[in-house]
């Protein structure tokens, strides 16, 4: 990248709006880079690469020479392996169970250690091979092979085979499961949305054993070129566990059983969780950490923690103790601004009923967010003006082109209220505003301001109520939808706007529906033609998102980490963006961060 | 209060009624007068008085709406033009704190209340028939008690969902214990005293013995718990939405305030501090009030 070298730790190009030829750049940089290290290039361009017919990944020399690192094997500068403890807090309301496939949106901040996925994704946005050793589509790229890593074990010394993810992906749609996340998959495997509704038997979802027990296959409904990005939620469970002991083992230390780095050892509730090495580990990262504690605490309370040295990292702080932070020069060396997983936050509208099936209403509500003096008050470093949906630095983003249509003009916003029969707000009914639960400061004030904006500037009421996290999803993915108004973010699972753009799909997350958008969406997906033509796509397919209001969108999070001077690894190096920060998805298998992270030699004694 | 008997022993039940009526009276005076006489308790009054006016006046006297902020001013300290400062997104914190304390006192009063309205009748039914409608309620009591009473608000809540309708509901609901008890204990008692043993052999009916005989004799510890309940209401309130499961923005809670400030305090001390001073102060008000009205309109001082 042209910039990076002397703009190592300045990422304004990222956050301030980053051109449309830097976002281009970048893509084909990232997707060059990707096929040279034998990934299958994560997102735009896949295609123009020739991507189908087989080119998979070749297995990177040293594939299953992973697993913990002894005393003598510590990497240069780190401490010796008993100081190797990893504590971080967690939010104990957003935190109910420990695997994926159980509940995507309830999970302790560090989860998901106890299975390889088919491919994790490094600092880069890059996918590199981990349970998966190469993987292959036929000629249209409806049938994915995926060749597993026969030398993986799980800790009850059963081989991990394809039957663990056919297993697996059964029990995500199953509908007596009710998982909080099936849209991700709908639409994309063969049966896969009939299955979730009960048309059919999970059995028959696009998800088989393939030649053998080490071949997987997916079949998709459409040429699915991204489908291998969008493994990254391929954690598996054990079958033979799940069969015997029910999908919470892993919530129990006597049940437990690991194919990742990682074991559960105690679960105190409300109190602590940690994780210990899993000693028959076999998959292909070499983990210096030996130990993580998550310690379970109101995210109010994380940065009294940190400072009291009971934990090693925490992100988001709130905006006065990042001022703390800032003043003194050792401690503004610990706070770590990454881009997250380009997050945006967005206030959506259930678009099926009054008075938000109004386009005119929608746009008056779009119009009076003061973006400007949110950045300046609230956010801070901690976000920036969502004007759209994709966020700088993401493939597709267009804020500067879509920047006007939810401008702020109050005056505008009024005009549309009148003509939508609510001269000066008066008959518009009272509001409440459903804020998902456990949300940072930064979320609270920006409700809290723009509840304030929408009285002084529309002369709408609006309550706001916080609602307790699982309740909320349970209610935003109800048929019809039971969430009038809400607050909530997306960001992404794949470095690939069908990714991002997915979730306003027909049928996805809300329940604002247009065949035009889903048409864009869906032929930019499998396009597969020149990249700059796929993205020019998707930002057609934006632009009508954008205009046609389903949400008002407030800020990308550029979140912060404070993270402990004694902490270190290739982790916290700059990527190929200059970004210095624990990237996403954090420590967890899908990420190379367990590999990439260790205690430093620096570290004080007695940290637990 | 002054009713007439129509049977025959009119002229004594009257003289006894007026003498009854003269000593209640008399010792309601003298009640005032000890209470007048401790100095915490006339402190109390003064606060509680003061926060009824800036609460309840808050309309008038507050220099701007709840629900007004202006984000570009946020963040400020104390000043001539804020005095208590702003919040983190530009509220006039002052009038924040006013309405606040107006939450909170509505919030007090109609939850006591409800605790009232529940806890009354079923103290006066289980102390006056006794038998199985008294085993009934204290079963009920019992039962009640054993739900430590926040986690019981805290279900609730999350059931009914926030807002300042459900939580009067919800801290009534789980309040009426202590008044249950206190009214049947004071009636059990009560019931075997000689003046009522007289009425009762006089021909009264038990309505009449009730509420002429029994319920003006129980008052006193009566109102002194209503007194002391009203703060601890106040402070579940607090509890509760300092929680998050309370009172709905932008309607103003001292204890959503106490909450949202945790994470500036540090540097915008204001934020904490004065919504806790406003709770600390409520609190003290009414305790010194119940405090001195104990002392007060307790029999054995007559």
């Amino acid at each position: 990248m042209s910039h990076t070298p002397d703009r190592a730790n300045d990422i304004s190009h990222l956050t301030s709006g980053m051109r449309n030829e830097d976002a281009t750049a970048l893509k084909t940089e990232m997707t060059r880079r990707g096929l040279l290290r034998g990934g299958a290039a994560a997102g735009a361009g896949l295609a123009a690469l020739g991507i189908f017919g087989g080119i998979g990944a070749t297995p990177v020399p040293g594939q299953s020479a992973g697993g913990f690192l002894s005393a003598q094997d510590m990497p240069e500068g780190a401490a010796a392996a008993e100081l190797q403890v990893y504590r971080v807090p967690s939010d104990p309301a957003n935190s109910k169970s420990l695997d994926f496939y159980e509940q995507v949106y309830g999970r302790p901040l560090v989860a998901d250690l106890f299975s390889e996925p088919l491919v994790r994704i490094n600092r880069n946005f890059e996918i590199e091979p981990a349970a998966a050793t190469e993987w292959s589509s036929n000629d249209d790229g409806t049938v994915w092979t995926f060749k597993l890593d026969q030398g993986l074990m799980w800790s009850d010394d059963t081989p991990v085979t394809a039957a663990d993810w056919v297993k697996t992906f059964q029990y995500a749609a199953d509908p007596e499961h009710a998982w909080d996340f099936t849209w991700f998959w709908a639409g994309d495997l063969v049966n896969f949305s009939e299955a979730i509704a009960g048309d059919v038997p999970v059995d028959e979802i696009g998800v088989r054993q393939g030649a053998d027990e080490f071949e997987l296959v997916f079949e998709t409904v459409n040429a699915a070129p991204y489908l291998p990005s969008k493994l990254l939620y391929s954690l598996p469970l054990s079958k033979k566990a799940l069969e015997e002991s029910g999908p919470l083992y892993n919530t129990n230390p006597d049940t437990a059983v690991s194919s990742g780095p990682f074991i559960i050892d105690e679960w105190l509730r409300d109190q602590s969780l940690t994780y210990k090495r899993n000693e028959k580990y076999t998959g292909s990262m070499e983990v210096p950490i030996q130990k993580v504690i998550v310690k379970f605490a109101a995210p109010n309370t994380w940065f009294t923690l940190y400072e009291a040295d009971q934990v090693d990292y925490i992100e988001g702080p709130a905006p006065a103790e990042l001022q703390i932070m800032e003043a003194d020069d050792e401690k503004a060396a610990q706070i770590y601004q990454g881009v997250g997983d380009f997050g945006c936050f967005y206030f959506f509208f259930d678009v099926d009923s009054a008075p938000f099936d109004d386009l005119k209403v929608r746009q008056a509500f779009s119009h009076v967010l003061d973006r400007e003096a949110m950045k300046q008050q609230i956010w801070g470093r901690q976000a920036n003006a969502a004007p759209s949906f994709l966020a700088p630095g993401f493939p597709g983003s267009n804020t500067e082109a879509l920047a006007d249509i939810q401008k702020f003009d109050p005056d505008l916003a009024k005009q549309l209220l009148e003509e939508a029969g609510f001269p000066n707000g008066e008959g518009f009914p009272s509001l409440t505003l459903e804020v998902r639960g456990g949300g940072s400061p930064v979320e609270i004030a920006t409700t809290q301001a723009y509840g304030s904006m929408l009285k002084q500037h529309l002369n709408i009421n609006v309550e706001i109520q916080n609602v307790d996290r699982e309740a909320f999803y349970d209610a935003l993915n109800a048929k019809p939808t039971q969430v009038l108004f809400g607050w909530i973010s997306y960001g992404m699972d794949y470095f690939d706007p069908s990714n991002m753009l997915g979730v306003w799909a027909s049928g996805g997350r809300h329940s604002w529906s247009n065949e035009d958008y889903d048409a864009k969406v869906k032929e930019a997906a499998v396009f597969l033609g020149d990249t700059d033509e796929r993205i020019a796509m998707f930002q057609e397919a934006e632009r009508i998102l954008v205009e046609d209001v389903p949400a008002v969108f407030a800020y990308f999070s550029t979140p912060i980490q404070l993270i402990k001077p004694y902490m270190a690894g290739p982790a916290l190096d700059a990527d190929d963006n200059g970004i210095t920060a624990v990237h996403w998805p954090g420590f967890t298998t899908m990420s190379t961060v367990p590999g990439e992270l260790f205690v430093g030699e620096d570290a004080p004694e007695g940290r637990s | 209060m002054i009713a007439t008997p129509s049977s025959a022993p009119k002229t004594l039940i009257a003289t006894a009624d007026r003498a009854v009526l003269k000593k209640s009276r008399s010792n309601l005076y003298y009640a005032f007068r000890r209470f007048r006489k401790q100095r915490l308790a006339m402190v109390g009054l003064v606060i509680v008085v003061f926060l009824m006016i800036i609460g309840f006046g808050a309309p008038l006297l507050a220099p701007t709406g709840y629900d007004v902020a202006d984000l570009m001013s946020a963040n400020q300290f104390p000043s001539r033009e804020f005095p208590l400062g702003t919040d983190t997104i530009g509220h006039n914190f002052l009038s924040r704190i006013m309405y606040g304390t107006r939450t909170s006192l509505f919030v007090g009063f109609a939850a006591v209340g409800v605790g009232m309205a529940i806890g009354i009748p079923l103290g006066l039914a289980a102390g006056l028939r006794g038998g199985w409608v008294d085993f009934a309620v204290m079963r009920l009591v019992d039962v009640m008690t054993a739900f430590p009473g926040l986690l019981f608000a805290i279900f609730l809540m999350t059931v009914l969902g926030a807002g300042v309708g459900n939580i009067i509901l919800v801290i009534g609901l789980t309040s009426w214990l202590t008044l249950c008890r206190l009214v049947r204990a004071q009636l059990l008692t009560l019931r075997e005293q000689d003046y009522v043993m007289a009425a009762r052999c006089l021909g009264a009916s038990e309505w009449s013995i009730a509420f002429r005989h029994l319920l003006p004799n129980a008052l006193a510890p009566v109102i002194v718990a209503i007194t002391l309940a009203v703060p601890t209401a106040i402070f579940a309130e607090a509890g509760l939405s300092y929680l998050g499961v309370g009172i709905n923005e932008p309607t103003p809670s001292l204890g959503k305030m106490i909450a949202d400030s945790a994470p500036f305090i540090r540097v915008y001390w204001h934020l904490g501090l004065f919504p806790t001073g406003a709770i600390a102060l409520i609190m003290l008000g009414f305790s010194f009030v119940g405090d001195g009205l104990r002392d007060a309109l307790d029999p054995r001082q007559a």
